[in-house]
Parts: structure tokens; sequence; C-alpha cells
């Protein structure tokens, strides 16, 4: 539960699960290894707000993880969001710029193509 | 009891008149299935399977009024935490194992949904094995007509043909061959009167993994010809995906939301074994539209290749954009 704003959040998205963390059989993860791998799950949102920000810099949204808990965006006229996970990003993303976001669009991947290299 | 880890549950869906019911009363008299708790889901106004199902009496829940699917998910969470509540309390026989027959008209999606991100049922259940039954005589034209049975059968593990006296064997052989292009992950059966390989459905282990597994005998260029995709008037194409090098896993859930988002209600089936740069197993994902599993280790790869494998079964979605859009995306993290 977040103590500033009350929010609870019983679970954590799939595509957040470390890709190495083996606690269960099922890949189910208490509570307590949360806590117990906080400083790596930090790093881990951390990092996919960098990655996100880069898939969307040709719009001008950027995007960051704030204590672990939530994603903030904004763009470049002030308008900001806030969203708990990466499923429910896209939504907020979506209001912010307009326009539907969709991964498969000629357009959108050619805006993506020339970051496919190291800058 | 309580120390056995999460309990099984094996869904068993299928198209009205299908066959659920028989294959399910066989799996109840099978000593394989052990102490079995059934869940049966009715649409009519009047419960009746859950009188053919006469073993565990104490431990069928029937979910009366109508689907499983969409009105109902709030009982089934509550069937499920009941059965749990009872076991704890001694009140039915001990139960290792849990059965839901879904309605005939039943999309398995939300009934996933419901036992992946229910926060006490996800703790307690996992998710077993996903079976269809579909019926020799209709299978065919219950495909190209009901969304439902297209669903079922894109989404199970596993595809029992039923009722195969009553058709011709060049029916029941062009009837598999659709099933295997819908869902080349499932395994398919033949159920004479309800009996199927039961010993493999109740048996542990990954469920479709040996399929993925299987693949690394095959080049990417074999491995696209075997799941072509299909003309564009049948709408449903399944493709494996193959990448050499180690995904970005990170990336890869960031795409895989983003795609979902916008194409979930298209994307019928995900099935991966994804190799994330580990030097031990690969990565199990698996989702039903826009249902994911929390992703699984596996102990270790099926075989010397490291190449990750997913497949993708869709409905009106070109694979072949969904191919060349995970490759620029993970292109950019390695830019990045």
């Amino acid at each position: 539960m977040c103590i500033l704003c009350g929010a609870l959040w019983t679970e954590e998205h799939w595509a957040e699960i470390d890709a190495d963390r083996r606690d269960a059989p099922d890949g189910t993860i208490s509570f307590e290894v949360h806590v117990g791998h906080r400083g790596r799950r930090l790093r881990d949102r951390a990092r996919r707000a960098e990655l996100v920000s880069a898939i969307f810099a040709g719009y001008g949204l950027s995007f960051q993880d704030w204590e672990g808990s939530s994603f903030i965006l904004r763009d470049a006229k002030g308008n900001s969001a806030i969203a708990p996970d990466l499923a429910s990003l896209w939504a907020e993303a979506e209001k912010i710029t307009g326009a539907p976001l969709d991964p498969l669009a000629p357009a959108f991947l050619a805006r993506l193509r020339p970051r496919t290299k190291p800058s | 009891m309580t120390d056995r880890g999460p309990t099984p549950i094996i869904i068993v869906s299928g198209f009205l008149g299908s066959g659920k019911t028989t294959l399910l009363r066989n799996l109840l008299a099978d000593p394989r299935a052990g102490e079995v708790a059934v869940i049966v889901n009715e649409f009519g106004e009047v419960g009746i399977d859950h009188h053919l199902v006469r073993k565990t009496d104490a431990r069928t829940t029937l979910l009366r009024n109508g689907c499983v699917c969409c009105s109902m998910r709030d009982d089934l969470a509550e069937a499920l935490r009941g059965l749990l509540s009872q076991r704890q309390r001694g009140t039915i026989p001990p139960f290792a194992r849990v059965v839901i027959e879904t309605t005939g008209l039943a999309d398995p999606a939300p009934i996933l949904q419901t036992i992946v991100h229910d926060p006490v049922i996800r703790n307690h259940y996992r998710v077993g094995r996903v079976v269809a039954t579909i019926d020799a005589p209709g299978g065919m034209a219950n495909l190209a007509t009901y969304g439902e049975a297209l669903r079922q059968a894109a989404a199970a593990d596993h595809i029992a043909v039923t009722k195969q006296d009553l058709t011709t064997p060049a029916t029941i052989a062009a009837l598999k061959e659709r099933l295997r292009a819908i869902n080349p992950t499932a395994t398919i059966s033949d159920a004479s009167f309800g009996q199927i390989d039961f010993g493999a459905l109740v048996a542990d282990g990954l469920a479709g993994a040996a399929y993925l597994g299987n693949l690394g005998d095959l080049s990417p260029a074999e491995i696209a010809a075997s799941t072509p995709i299909h003309a564009a008037s049948d709408r449903v194409s399944s493709r494996c995906l193959v990448f050499e090098d180690p995904l970005n896993w990170q990336m890869f859930g960031i795409w895989l939301t983003m795609l979902l988002h916008r194409h979930g209600d298209r994307v019928l089936r995900v099935k991966g074994l994804l190799n994330v740069g580990e030097e031990k197993g690969p990565l199990l994902l698996e989702g039903v539209q826009h249902v994911m599993h929390a992703p699984r280790h596996l102990g270790e790869w099926p075989d010397d290749d490291r190449r990750s494998r997913i497949v993708f079964i869709a409905r009106d979605l070109d694979l072949d954009r969904v191919d060349a859009s995970l490759r620029v995306f993970q292109d950019v993290a390695s830019a990045v």
C-alpha cells in the first residue's frame, strides 16, 4: 500500500517480475520478497522508465519511476499522469497524446527505427 | 494438505454439446485424477450437469444463472475461495485438484483472469491445463461460425476430438488439421466415449513446453513454414517467431503490454520459451488474449537450442508486423 495516496496494490504486474527470479515454482511472489528485493526492483523500474522514454522520445513524452510504485509520465506542455504499472501506462499515455498508440503502426515504427542505432 | 503448494485447476471448455460432461465424468472415474473438487457452470435456468457428476457431491459447486465467462466471475472466485475454506475446516473431503467445467459459450480468458489476478486465488491455485472438447461431426462448422468455439480451441493446451463414431475419417482428419493450424501448441487426442489420456492431463509439468522444445530441431524457415498464415477469409493465423539473440526482457514486457493494450482482443494465444540472456533455463511465457500468466522459469532448456521461440495465434492481425515490431523494440533496447 502507498502510505501517501492510500492506493493498494495487491499484485505485481507480470511484465515487472524479474526474469531471473525463482522464488516459487509457480512464479508467485510474496510481499516479503518484494521488500527484500527493493533495491533491484527500483533499478528495474528505473530502467523500464528509461526504455519507455526512449520509445516515446519522438512524441515529447518522458517517463519516470516514482519510488517503485508508480510511473509518472509527462509531456513538454506540462501535462502529467500517473500509472501503477506498464499495463495501465498505455491508456494514460493515450490520454496525453490524444491518439491511440499502436506498436504495429508503420508510422510508429518508422519514427522508432532511427533510435535503433547507438547515438 | 496445505503444504502441497498451489492446487492445480483443470479447465474443461468446449462448445455446446461437444462432450464436456462426458469427459468430466470419465476424468472423475479415473484413479489418476485423485481427489477432485468440481465447479460446474451452466447457462440454462435449471442445472442438470451437476446431477450427472456424482462422485464428488460434497465438493461439487454449481454456479447458477448464467455464464462463468461474463456475469459470474465473482461467483467463480467465491466458489474457489469457498472450497479452500471448507477444505481447511475439514467440512468437505480433501482434494488435490479442481476441475472447472465451463458453459459451452464461455470464453476461457476471463476465467483465467479470475484465477491469475484474484489475490487470494492466485496464491492457492494455479492453472494446470486448459482442455477443450470439440465434436467431430459439428466441429468444423462451429469453428467457422462461432467465435466462442474458436477462442476455446485457441486457448487450449489439450484438445479432445469427440464423437468420432458419428462421422467419417476424412472429416476427422480435416478437423484435426484445422485445429493444428489454429493452435499448433495444443496436443490433440481422440476421445471415444469421453476417454482420453487422463494421465497427461493430471501430470505435473508445463503444458506446451514440449512442443516449443520440439521446435528446436527446425530452422527458422522451417518453423515459419510449419505454422503458415492462413487464407485471409480464415482470419485466424498462427506463427512462431524465432530470435537468435537473447531478448531484453524489460523491453519485451514493454512491447507486449503495449501490443495487448491495443490488440489484446485479437491475440488469442501467446506461448513462448524466451532466452533472456541467462545461463540457466528459459522463461516460459503464457497468455490467453489480454491475460498473461506470471512468467515461469524452467530449470533447464529442453535441448541445445538457445533461441527464443514465441508462438502467436491471432485473429485479424498481421503477424509479419508483430514480428517486425518486436525486432524494432528490441533494437531500441540495445541502443539505449
